[in-house]
């Protein structure tokens, strides 16, 4: 298994060069748009907050200082201020990110997986296409957050449930539109031809038909982590996700909410919060769909 | 041909520019010609010729980036250039009507055929619902649409594309126009259907004595319908003359180019010559004659300067430096290469 | 056509036979035992096992969801483990609430979605259009449980033009609206921000198709080109996006009636997530799936009337 790989890596190369050099342009495209730009920059400090979090904060987020609560930001060594137990706003806010993004990823990536082989499979096999399709049509019928509820009333709320929650609910929208790409795909002749020689299925299937599926699957994704972000927040906000006192940005709404007369930063600093970081990926999303979709472009 | 001196729309020295993000571009460069009542005349170029973009300026219906830099457009005498919107609303398919080429995305997918010439009928006039009612049925037999009673209740979807053009013509006619402007309107049609829509026009423009301004790509739609002829090249009218002049006796290499191109049924065994290399773009600013660089004539001075217009008999003008020289006949593309461009 | 909505309205019967089975079934798989649970952890296990024999929780599985589906077809859903109330009675209590919440959401959604849409598409590239275009992404991007927090620290609690939460007038009075609009905004604004994009693109798709070129050679005013034969075309896809909207209003009122504590289905919903009270939770699951699956038929069944090259007759 582990030689077949490599070997499927090392032939890879040449054939993969199109759909790359298509990203590259499509990168370059958006690296044009300032918009894209800033937004990609968000992100980055995001990560970056996530990533070095216990090093960028004075304080431990969930230490209590009961003699310096509800101080406002600006304040003496908590510059966004502290909470009602007198613990730093940043420091929670850097920390929250690290859930935020760690949730967000790891549900889009586990949703991108599972949605990738549901539409392989729908759009490649017909046999299996009539039985997929009514599965995630059952998927549907539970809008919007709803399907996500429902697992978490389940298996109880966490940070762990809430990944699983939110990677299921993402899986339908993914399955199909990777099976209508795979419908489209799968006519062209290069793959009637990789056939005609007795191509193996998971051959074609992942070096052919695969690579040519990416451009929707990148501008999904990156969609999909910024409404995982917004969903996540949701979740814990309702007290459905990550409990207590876990720093998650959504739960830090829902605890601020009630001190919003007297410490107002307490619900305003993690509401921006979210907003912007969810809005960089839906506009990092938007401006990448507007460089890999050629049609666009005469719309404009 | 144009023995009624009656001047139906008159083109003066018409400019038309685009502006885009590299700058404006121009499109048509100063081009003048008339069209008579009951006359059919044909322009006759490649894409980008300028030859549809001329056709919407006279409707005003170019796109917000096109705008007419200098010259007139004269409908009965009438300077056309300065009207509102309002006044053009008023013009359009009550004096001038326009088809399309493509009948299949012309007509409103969402709404009824009959809806769509009623609506275009109440427009300009205020007919009863019954008078109206009857007058859609009459066009619809008048552009020859069997069982218009049934036809009129019908979406554009369920007709085929020779029908829609026919109900394009309807909707066309529907306010008597004294000008019908057609932007190949049998380009997207099966070659039979074509014949059948190109006579429709012939025989409505004869009955309604309308002049018809006919753009196409295709020399042979011409030599069946037009009376006079413009080849337009480049933004400019390179050759004008009756239909017997110019295709008889071209003086344009282009034009020569052009009926190269097709089969001829009177000369079945001359070979096909397609004209090399591809129109310009607007963006291409080539020196003198915009033709020089796929001209197989093309001489030192043809890249310098324009060429000025020469009259080879009253009605035939051409701009081609050949005729200075006077050394080019037609007939010198069959007695071998003479001027080889290297 | 006749054959496409009885084809349609028996594949919806299937989908929500599936549905129940699924929420049942996750039900039945959740940790937890009901009986305990209603007799409380201190009770003797002869009166957990009692309980569990009287409510049929020994029976198999398929006897069971057989049981709940028999009660089902008679409108009964079953009693809450918390309160014991009668679950049907408890939804229909709260029924009219959300109903309310969605109505006035998708009202504005629809009404400032299409209105924006249609205003960016007529002054492209201007800035209207880009502020329009930004801001509706924006939109997306606000959490709603946020946004209806500040709303009410302005609009009730620093202004107080609106009460501070809860439905507590009828509809049509004045009291009623006033405490309607803020929570209606807030629940319709992402709804609105994806009607405006869509609208808007596609708008412009159709603005520069053919048939507009034809209506204004055919001198119709202004006005009407856009309004009856651009708008008429653009409302087509964007009507499958009113159909979604409706799903994310659904999800939307789950959390904004917690946030502007409106006594209605989506509250009722978390509250019984929260206490594991699955009878509840299944019968508000099976409740918002079930009419968002109806919705999605009439969406369908609309496109045949606004869109006459669909047929659905094979």
């Amino acid at each position: 298994m582990g030689k077949s790989h490599a070997e499927l890596e090392g032939t890879q190369i040449v054939e993969k060069k199109q759909p790359r050099s298509l990203l590259n342009e499509a990168i370059r495209q958006v690296l044009r748009n300032r918009l894209a730009l800033i937004s990609l920059v968000v992100i980055l400090i995001q990560i970056f907050m996530a990533i070095f979090a216990p090093w960028i904060v004075a304080h431990d987020p969930l230490a209590q200082n009961l003699s310096a609560t509800y101080l406002s930001p600006g304040s003496d060594g908590h510059w966004l201020g502290t909470d009602q137990y007198g613990r730093d706003v940043w420091s929670r806010m850097a920390h929250g990110a690290r859930i935020s993004l760690f949730v967000g990823i790891s549900a889009t990536a586990l949703g991108l997986i599972g949605g990738t082989i549901l539409g392989l499979t729908a759009g490649y096999f017909r046999r299996l296409d009539g039985i997929i399709m009514r599965i995630l049509d059952l998927m549907f019928a539970f809008p919007n957050i709803l399907l996500a509820l429902l697992i978490v009333a389940i298996l109880g709320p966490s940070i762990v449930n809430t990944i699983i929650a939110l990677s299921i609910w993402a899986i339908p929208s993914i399955a199909r539109i990777l099976r209508s790409r795979v419908l489209t795909v799968k006519k062209q002749e290069f793959i009637t031809a990789q056939r005609s020689i007795g191509a193996s299925y998971p051959r074609i299937l992942f070096k052919h038909i695969l690579p040519n599926c990416t451009a929707p699957l990148i501008v999904v994704g990156a969609m999909e982590i910024g409404t995982a972000i917004l969903a996540t927040a949701a979740l814990g906000y309702l007290g459905l996700g990550a409990q207590p006192p876990a720093p998650e940005w959504g739960a830090m709404v829902s605890e601020g909410q009630e001190y919003m007369f007297n410490a107002p930063h307490l619900v305003l600093i993690p509401g921006i919060v979210i907003m912007i970081s969810v809005f960089a990926f839906n506009l990092f999303g938007d401006a990448l769909r507007d460089a890999l979709d050629p049609k666009t472009d005469i719309n404009k | 041909m144009q023995n009624s001196n009656e001047n139906l729309l008159r083109v003066e020295e018409l400019k038309i520019e685009f502006s885009s993000s590299k700058g404006p571009t121009r499109a048509v460069n100063d081009i003048t010609f008339n069209v008579s009542k009951g006359e059919t005349v044909c322009i006759v170029g490649e894409s980008g010729s300028g030859k549809s973009i001329t056709l919407l300026s006279i409707m005003k219906l170019l796109s917000k980036n096109g705008e007419i830099t200098n010259g007139n457009i004269h409908f009965q005498g009438n300077n056309m250039r300065n009207l509102s919107n309002k006044q053009m609303r008023k013009i359009r398919n009550q004096e001038i009507s326009m088809i399309f080429q493509d009948p299949m995305t012309a007509l409103n997918p969402v709404f009824t055929i009959g809806y769509q010439i009623t609506e275009t009928i109440l427009n300009h006039s205020g007919l009863s619902k019954k008078a109206t009612h009857e007058r859609v049925i009459e066009l619809l037999t008048l552009v020859g649409i069997p069982a218009p009673k049934q036809r009129i209740k019908q979406y554009p979807h369920e007709l085929s594309g020779g029908m829609r053009q026919r109900v394009m013509i309807a909707i066309a006619l529907s306010n008597n126009p004294k000008l019908l402007i057609a932007d190949e309107p049998t380009t997207a049609l099966d070659v039979t259907i074509q014949s059948q829509i190109l006579d429709l026009i012939q025989d409505l423009k004869e009955k309604f004595n309308m002049g018809v301004l006919f753009v196409t790509h295709d020399m042979s739609v011409v030599t069946e319908i037009a009376d006079r002829i413009l080849v337009m090249y480049g933004g400019k009218i390179v050759e004008e003359g009756t239909v017997e002049d110019v295709m008889v006796n071209p003086k344009h290499p282009y034009t020569e180019g052009l009926l190269n191109s097709v089969p001829d049924i009177n000369r079945p065994d001359r070979p096909l010559e397609p004209i090399p290399g591809s129109p310009p773009s607007l963006d291409d600013d080539i020196p003198g004659c915009h033709f020089h660089p796929r001209c197989k004539y093309a001489m030192e001075e043809c890249s310098i300067e324009y060429p000025s217009t020469f009259t080879i008999d009253s009605d035939h003008h051409v701009n081609c430096w050949l005729q200075k020289t006077g050394e080019w006949s037609h007939h010198v593309s069959e007695s071998e290469v003479l001027y080889d461009s290297q | 056509m006749t054959k496409f909505i009885f084809q349609r309205i028996f594949q919806m019967i299937f989908i929500l036979l599936g549905v129940s089975f699924i929420v049942f079934f996750s039900m039945h798989i959740a940790p937890g035992d009901p009986a305990t649970f209603i007799a409380g952890e201190e009770a003797p296990p002869e009166t957990v096992e009692q309980i569990r024999e009287d409510m049929g929780l020994n029976d198999p599985f398929f006897v069971q969801y057989g049981d709940y589906m028999a009660g089902l077809i008679q409108g009964d859903l079953g009693y809450s483990y918390q309160t014991s109330q009668n679950v049907g009675e408890a939804i229909l209590l709260r029924l009219p609430n959300t109903v309310r919440l969605i109505t006035a959401g998708l009202t504005v959604a629809a009404v400032l979605g299409i209105a924006i849409g249609i205003i960016a598409a007529l002054r492209h590239r201007s800035w209207l259009d880009y502020t329009a275009t930004s801001f509706s992404l924006l939109g997306l991007s606000i959490p709603n449980f946020w946004l209806g927090t500040m709303a009410i620290l302005v609009f009730a609690v620093i202004l107080q033009w609106v009460p501070v939460g809860g439905f507590n007038s009828p509809w049509f009075t004045f009291e009623g609206i006033q405490e309607t609009i803020i929570p209606a905004l807030t629940l319709g604004l992402s709804s609105a921000a994806t009607i405006a994009r869509m609208t808007r693109s596609e708008m412009l798709e159709v603005l520069g198709s053919d048939y507009i070129k034809t209506a204004r050679s055919k001198g119709v005013r202004e006005i009407k080109v856009y309004m009856v034969h651009a708008l008429r075309n653009a409302m087509i896809p964007t009507i499958t996006v009113l159909g979604l909207s409706f799903g994310v209003l659904m999800g939307g009122t789950v959390i904004l009636e917690e946030v502007f504590a409106i006594n209605g289905i989506g509250r009722l919903l978390v509250d019984a997530i929260q206490q594991r009270d699955f009878p509840m939770v299944q019968g508000g699951v099976l409740l918002i799936a079930a009419t968002f699956v109806i919705i999605n038929l009439i969406v369908d069944l609309l496109y045949i009337i606004i869109d006459p090259r669909i047929s659905y007759g094979e």
